[in-house]
């Protein structure tokens, strides 16, 4: 089955029990998507006792298709990210060809999938799918509550805003990398201790080095809290978190190497590495790594 | 010597400006609507670098410069390691700047600028002018310069200050209301690209005719003695007059996209 004929599943585990009191007792609802006949959209509820394994349930039901899970990150009641995405990586390793299963975590209200952050997207206000502001003006992605169908134009925008995220990230950070680096004369050397040092000193620069950390130490909370800060003010993502996953798991294995070159090469010039390099010469090592990645990638360098 | 350069976001990276301070080349920022003639070299930094991705403004500025001001040496300053007519790495900058630039060819000459990553901004310029499948901006114009007529003659038909709830003026208005909606709508979501276009004054001039027929749209009923203080009408027409000549710049063969 090719990516084009397989069903779209979206999975959102959130705060949905609160948007009429009544959510059904079982934890999750199966909606339509307007004019789609094979998309699915489901919402379970995150306060349900097993709602990590509503999750588990549905990832299986739906293996063979493409799947985007959102977790809410502010309730406890679910798995730690590091844990599904080692739960999603193990699940797909089992399963051939290899699998469109992408993981993200949101919450606080400014990720793109919040109606308040982006007027096409899903969730709404205190559980629901729709937001009206105190003008009255209205934004919702139901088309037909009683038959549980959500419109399409929003459904596809959230779907495709993550499914293609990577490239215009990844293209943005090369650009602000590269701009740092051109501040120090190009025959000068570094060791990575003095490349961190000398980005961390930059207007930005502490995100740009947060950044790179979130592609090859994906657990360091340290950092990630600043990327975390950082998007509350931002209608745009930093994080590279669930990049790997997701990039494995939508566009197989082949991107993924491109991936991993790219994630050894930061790693050694910026953190674990000792050999001293020119910034030109670490230039052209970048280039190499982020031009085999992002000529692969599909997608549009600019979010839209 | 002197080159130019437009301001983006960021300013030119110190290297750069170290290495043309060394070759006694003074840099200037590139005005909006600049006296043209006093500009000799323009340094072009690409990709541009937004919150929202690397945007390629190359081709577009080539395209523009090569008809409006042919004379102007127009150089892209890269981050790639490429060769190409009037490429400049930024990383590795000739030892000789002022024999590069004098070697460099002039916008009107026929030549192409070298591509990196990044989207070409002519490319989000068509989007804004012809929409996503949709109603291209144009169209809407014309829609609403159409009601806008109708709105007029119909003033002119009464003499009552206030017209009746029965005149057919009011369905004009709603009409034309909805299509200043969509209008405005597609203005304000690509409003974020216009400060890196050449013709960045032509759209300054369109924002403030916009802004000076807002309150009509915005309370027609109430405004509706001041449809001609406005000139709602006249405006109208001097908005797609400028989008035509801005269309002229982002639709054409030589930038690879069908006409609109």
């Amino acid at each position: 089955m090719n990516e084009v004929n397989k069903a779209r599943i979206m999975i959102i585990s959130w705060s949905w029990s609160e948007r009429d009191g009544v959510f059904p007792a079982e934890g999750y609802e199966e909606w339509t998507v307007e004019n789609a006949s094979t998309d699915v959209f489901i919402m379970i509820n995150e306060k349900h006792t097993d709602c990590n394994t509503l999750i588990y349930h549905f990832l299986e039901k739906y293996a063979t298709q493409s799947i985007q899970i959102f977790i809410h990150n502010k309730t406890s009641n679910h798995l730690p990210d590091a844990e599904w995405i080692a739960i999603i990586k193990k699940h797909t390793s089992n399963l051939s060809p290899p699998q469109s299963i992408q993981f993200f975590s949101f919450g606080g209200g400014h990720h793109y999938l919040y109606l308040s952050a982006n007027e096409h997207a899903i969730l709404g206000s205190s559980g629901t799918l729709k937001i009206v502001y105190p003008n009255k003006e209205t934004h919702s992605a139901i088309q037909e509550e009683t038959k549980r169908i959500v419109k399409k134009k929003h459904f596809d925008n959230v779907w495709y805003y993550y499914l293609y995220q990577w490239k215009p990230r990844l293209g943005k950070l090369w650009r602000r990398l590269l701009g740092h680096l051109l501040d120090k004369p190009s025959e000068e050397v570094f060791t990575p201790r003095d490349m961190v040092q000398h980005l961390e000193a930059m207007e930005d620069g502490q995100i740009v080095v947060a950044q790179l950390s979130s592609i090859c130490r994906p657990t360091n909370t340290q950092r990630l809290k600043l990327l975390e800060d950082r998007e509350q003010n931002s209608p745009y993502r930093f994080s590279f978190k669930e990049a790997q996953l997701s990039l494995k798991n939508s566009y197989g294995k082949a991107v993924e190497n491109h991936y991993e070159h790219l994630k050894k090469s930061i790693d050694a010039r910026f953190f674990e590495g000792v050999e001293p390099i020119s910034s030109a010469a670490l230039r052209d090592e970048l280039n190499e790594c982020f031009s085999q990645l992002l000529n692969v990638l599909p997608g549009h360098y600019i979010e839209r | 010597m002197n080159v130019h350069y437009p301001f983006f976001n960021d300013p030119l990276p110190l290297s750069v400006v170290r290495t043309l301070e060394r070759d006694h080349i003074s840099l200037q920022v590139l005005q909006t609507n600049p006296h043209w003639q006093a500009v000799q070299i323009l340094l072009l930094p690409s990709p541009i670098l937004n919150e929202r991705g690397c945007l390629l403004p190359d081709a577009l500025w080539k395209h523009f410069l090569q008809h409006e001001q042919p004379h102007v040496k127009l150089i892209t300053l890269g981050l790639e390691r490429k060769s190409g007519v009037n490429y400049l790495d930024a990383f590795e900058l000739p030892t000789n700047l002022p024999a590069f630039f004098a070697a460099a060819q002039t916008a009107g000459a026929d030549w192409q600028p070298v591509t990196t990553f990044g989207a070409p901004i002519e490319a989000e310029f068509q989007a804004f002018f012809l929409g996503h499948g949709k109603e291209s901006i144009l169209k809407v114009l014309s829609q609403l310069q159409y009601e806008v007529e109708l709105i007029e003659f119909e003033l002119q038909q009464t003499n009552e200050m206030l017209p009746s709830k029965e005149n057919p003026i009011y369905q004009n208005i709603a009409q034309a209301i909805a299509y200043w909606k969509i209008l405005n709508l597609r203005w304000y979501k690509y409003e974020w690209l216009f400060s890196y276009v050449p013709f960045y004054y032509l759209l300054q001039k369109v924002d403030n005719y916009l802004v000076q027929i807002r309150p009509f749209f915005e309370n027609p009923t109430q405004n509706l003695q001041m449809f001609k203080t406005l000139q709602v009408s006249f405006i109208l027409v001097e908005i797609i007059s400028l989008l035509n000549k801005i269309g002229n710049y982002v639709f054409d063969q030589e930038l690879s996209y069908s006409a609109y």
